[in-house]
């Protein structure tokens, strides 16, 4: 079970039961890729920031300029591991055709979008963990079991390079993901593979704001104010590059 | 704002993993106390992600972001640049 018992400071009990949930799916067969992948997709994650194929595009003025391949930790399809390494090591970079190249590489986009969730919802908490100064938690064990294959019957092209559901989500199976008609477009980007959503929204719930209040200026959570909190989030931001 | 410094380079050193990351983690403690430090790894930990859905999905900003940003925007130059 994961804990933050052994931290000298106070932590939330959210925090360790969210990153739990996150822990027990990561295990368990997801939507399209199995238990073991999934796993295996977070190992990718993780040894992401030890190869030097990365290293040299992150350090290029283009990464298109840096032609090599990447050192990996697993038997994924390179598709995958060109996916995991470049959201990992260079976010900010990436294009609607890089995506469209995954896509010919042979990668679905329901197998990318699943992709990005775990490894998103990976490098939150580990990160967290380097924050509060404890070791990254051991990978789970996978577990068997078929993927799901649920695709949202009301997915579709959208503002994105990835199919969403519409924010106009009443009357869907998808209704329970955000209020009807009122979420930002970073909450829907992950809905053709729903659990993904959930999983964000669970994390985004502790470590910073349900998404019910971002909205809200005066809303806050834990021991600092909305101000502090939109410092460090613009901080991070800018740290990605990201225009977002 | 108080002790804006110290979440920066707090926040700074979590991205980067920085060896000052202790250090940065120590100010925040001192300034703030332990509460703080573990809800602005929080915080830092959250963006981490968010970035990274947001860049790796080629989201727009959507009718209301946009129209909520529109003159920070305007008066920062910013503009998704082509292609993306």
């Amino acid at each position: 079970m994961i804990t933050y018992e052994q931290v000298p400071a106070p932590v939330r009990t959210g925090f360790a039961e969210s990153h739990q949930r996150f822990w027990d799916r990561l295990a368990a067969r997801g939507t399209w890729w199995t238990g073991a992948e999934r796993v295996a997709i977070a190992a990718e994650a993780r040894a992401a920031r030890d190869c030097p194929y990365c290293r040299e595009r992150k350090a290029a003025l283009s990464p298109h300029t840096v032609s090599g391949n990447h050192t990996t930790a697993t038997d994924l399809p390179p598709a995958a591991v060109e996916v995991i390494h470049a959201v990992m090591t260079d976010p900010g970079r990436l294009t609607r055709k890089w995506y469209e190249a995954r896509l010919a590489d042979g990668l679905s986009d329901g197998q990318y979008v699943e992709i990005i969730g775990t490894v998103v919802a990976l490098v939150s908490i580990d990160r967290f963990c380097r924050g509060i100064g404890v070791p990254e938690h051991p990978l789970p064990a996978p577990l068997p079991g078929e993927t799901r294959r649920y695709r949202p019957a009301s997915a579709g092209p959208d503002e994105a390079w990835v199919p969403m559901v519409p924010a106009d989500n009443a009357g869907t199976p998808e209704a329970d993901l955000w209020p009807a008609g009122r979420t930002g477009n970073v909450i829907r980007a992950m809905s053709l593979v729903p659990d993904e959503v959930w999983t964000l929204n669970d994390l985004s719930a502790v470590h910073y704001l349900p998404n019910v209040q971002v909205r809200d200026p005066s809303a806050s959570q834990g021991a600092l104010s909305r101000p502090q909190m939109e410092l460090i989030a613009g901080r991070v931001s800018v740290l990605n590059d990201c225009f977002y | 704002m108080a002790h804006g410094a110290e979440l920066v380079a707090f926040a700074e050193a979590i991205v980067t993993g920085a060896q000052t990351l202790a250090q940065s983690r120590a100010a925040v403690v001192e300034a703030l106390g332990p509460e703080a430090m573990v809800d602005a790894a929080g915080v830092a930990s959250n963006f981490e992600r968010m970035v990274r859905i947001a860049d790796s999905t080629g989201i727009e900003l959507g009718d209301l972001l946009e129209q909520a940003s529109a003159d920070v925007r305007d008066a920062l130059g910013l503009e998704r640049p082509a292609g993306r």
